[in-house]
């Protein structure tokens, strides 16, 4: 199968093509951390490592992409984007939270739970819990940073993506932040291949692996009926509904 | 922009999209080599109720709506031209001006299509798409005087060519629909405020308030409507703390004042930006009227008898395609790539984007 994967659910862009050779999955991948302009970063990503691919959108299987939770304008960039295609392609679309697509690389070396977050601001962060084997133990959800604590049982935890620095605090000894697992990872020998800057944001990359996964999975009739994902919002829109319509009294 | 190298067929059929305010819309145009164009679809989905409890658009409601309903939307208009891509020679979607979360879906959306079918992408100023929909609906020639007065946009425009604007005048502060849907949402009237005021004032007696006239008599074409809005919520306090609410002949009379203010500015400020263009031009071209506002039957009224006056014709769109629509998109953006141009994936959404900063 080939896959496209795509992110802009946090401050970062990435677009990732999975393609299916005799020798093997290939991986064609672009990742850059940027605050704005992943509207015009975007296409030019996934048009790039479909060329260094060497195949056109036609010969793509499937598409993936993230969902949230996240900046409310990047979640739709990546959702546009590849609803788009979809719908010139007629070729399934999966949605993948960014909390999976961040926990996904992590790979505890002792069976540590994953806590990915997300700072959302307004002293909250987006939070979800996984097992060692990226199972998830709770939703994705949008909580206060001392309650986010409060849900992750007394047992050695990693921590993963830029709410990891707000949820440490209120946790006791027994969690490290994955950067500092990371570093010792590399010094192993493992996951060299990472960038740590990486390890903050979702990529393209984990998108597409953890899409092809669940593909896999899937019966020919599950690909052809999948619908199309929506933005994960999780927080409601910021609009007051005006005192008695807004009419004088 | 960039140009295309190839030449194009003398037959265009561009999708359209347009999201960049509260409908979301998808259409299907072509346009033939003489230049004249027909309707192959037209697919609108107004978000009038999502928005009417708040008497405003929310630009985050919006945005949430646009991305929910616009791959269905392209779709049906496919369905209804009775295409499939194979068919369609180039995707034109709004990339501004408007609100930036939505035109960022429909852009997206319009990128990732243009990447998949390998077509052209053309980006379309929203304006423009009003600007040159009188040609479609018309045949109106270049140059011609455009009056744009819509819920975000009061603008008097001499339209001299594809691409070629010059504002005369524009609001200095208030669009003309914002005013209507403000002096609306005071008295209760619902949203969007244009025929909701304009029902009021039927059964209205416009001489019962004097409303300032502002900008009138005054040098250039700019427009302003913020006074006018003070005013009447100047009057309804008043009327207010006299008799404790505003009862339904109070909400008529205001209306049917504001209508007639509005209508006595814009007759004022446009009767004197034809002379100057008549005079200007030797001719007395068109006066074309697009946007929402068009739709207003006494200030349709007005802008007869000043054509009349003046000897220009008035070429006023069907009132489907004055308010916002994707028609006009694929329009201009069918205009646009038979003059060559194509945009590259990278063309960034903008929130901003004056006519007058257009070119070819």
């Amino acid at each position: 199968m080939n896959l496209l994967a795509v992110d802009t659910a946090q401050p970062a862009c990435s677009a990732a093509l999975h393609m299916e050779t005799p020798e093997g999955v290939k991986t064609f991948c672009r990742f850059e951390p940027m605050t704005r302009g992943q509207a015009e970063a975007l296409p030019m990503m996934v048009q790039e490592v479909l060329d260094r691919a060497g195949i056109k959108p036609n010969e793509l299987d499937a598409l993936a992409c993230t969902v949230g939770p996240g900046t409310f304008t990047g979640v739709r960039v990546g959702i546009a984007l590849a609803r788009g295609m979809a719908v010139v392609l007629n070729k399934p679309v999966l949605g993948v939270t960014s909390l999976e697509a961040l926990a996904h690389p992590i790979k505890p070396p002792h069976n540590e739970l994953i806590a990915a977050s997300f700072d959302a601001r307004r002293e909250e962060i987006y939070f979800q819990l996984f097992d060692h084997h990226q199972t998830p133990q709770t939703d994705p959800m949008i909580v206060r940073h001392e309650e986010a604590a409060a849900l992750i049982p007394a047992q050695p935890v990693i921590l993963v993506g830029t709410g990891s620095a707000l949820l440490a605090p209120h946790l006791g000894t027994g969690s490290q932040q994955v950067q500092q697992l990371a570093q010792s990872h590399i010094a192993q020998g493992h996951a060299a291949e990472l960038d740590l800057a990486a390890f903050a944001y979702p990529q393209a990359d984990q998108v597409a692996a953890i899409a092809r996964a669940r593909f896999a999975k899937m019966t020919v009739a599950d690909r052809a009926n999948l619908i199309a994902p929506s933005p994960l919002y999780i927080r409601a829109p910021d609009a007051k509904l005006p005192k008695n319509g807004g009419q004088l009294s | 922009m960039s140009q295309a190298q190839t030449s194009r067929p003398q037959t265009l059929t561009l999708l359209g999209i347009e999201t960049s305010c509260d409908e979301t819309a998808a259409a299907v145009v072509r346009r033939h080599a003489d230049g004249s164009g027909d309707i192959l679809a037209n697919q609108i989905l107004s978000q009038v109720e999502d928005h009417a409890p708040y008497g405003g658009v929310v630009p985050e409601l919006a945005a949430r709506a646009h991305i929910r309903h616009l791959d269905d939307l392209v779709r049906n208009a496919l369905a209804e031209a009775r295409l499939t891509f194979d068919d369609i020679d180039g995707i034109a979607a709004t990339s501004g001006p408007g609100l930036i979360g939505g035109v960022i879906v429909g852009l997206l959306e319009a990128k990732g299509i243009a990447l998949a079918a390998q077509r052209p992408l053309i980006a379309v100023n929203h304006l423009e798409g009003h600007a040159l929909t009188a040609r479609l609906t018309n045949g109106a020639a270049f140059p011609y005087l455009l009056l744009l007065v819509s819920g975000g946009h009061s603008q008097l425009l001499l339209v001299e060519g594809l691409g070629r604007y010059e504002k005369l005048g524009g609001t200095i502060d208030d669009a003309v629909g914002e005013a209507f849907d403000k002096t609306a949402k005071l008295m209760g009237l619902g949203f969007p405020g244009g025929p909701a005021v304009e029902q009021a004032a039927a059964s209205g007696d416009s001489t019962r308030y004097d409303l300032p006239r502002p900008m009138k008599g005054r040098d250039g074409f700019d427009l302003s409507f913020s006074g006018l809005k003070t005013a009447v919520r100047t009057h309804l306090v008043k009327e207010l703390a006299v008799n404790g609410q505003l009862s339904e002949q109070v909400k008529a009379d205001m209306a049917a004042a504001f209508q007639e203010t509005v209508g006595d500015v814009l007759a004022n400020r446009i009767g004197k930006a034809m002379k100057h263009v008549k005079d200007r031009l030797g001719s007395t071209p068109q006066l074309v009227v697009a946007g929402g506002v068009a739709a207003n039957q006494a200030l349709r009224a007005r802008l007869n008898t000043l054509t009349d006056e003046l000897g220009y014709t008035l070429i006023v769109p069907p009132p489907k395609l004055c308010t916002d629509n994707a028609v006009m998109i694929a329009w201009a953006g069918a205009e646009r790539l038979h003059a060559g141009q194509q945009d590259p994936l990278d063309i960034a959404p903008r929130a901003r984007w004056p006519l007058a900063d257009l070119t070819l």
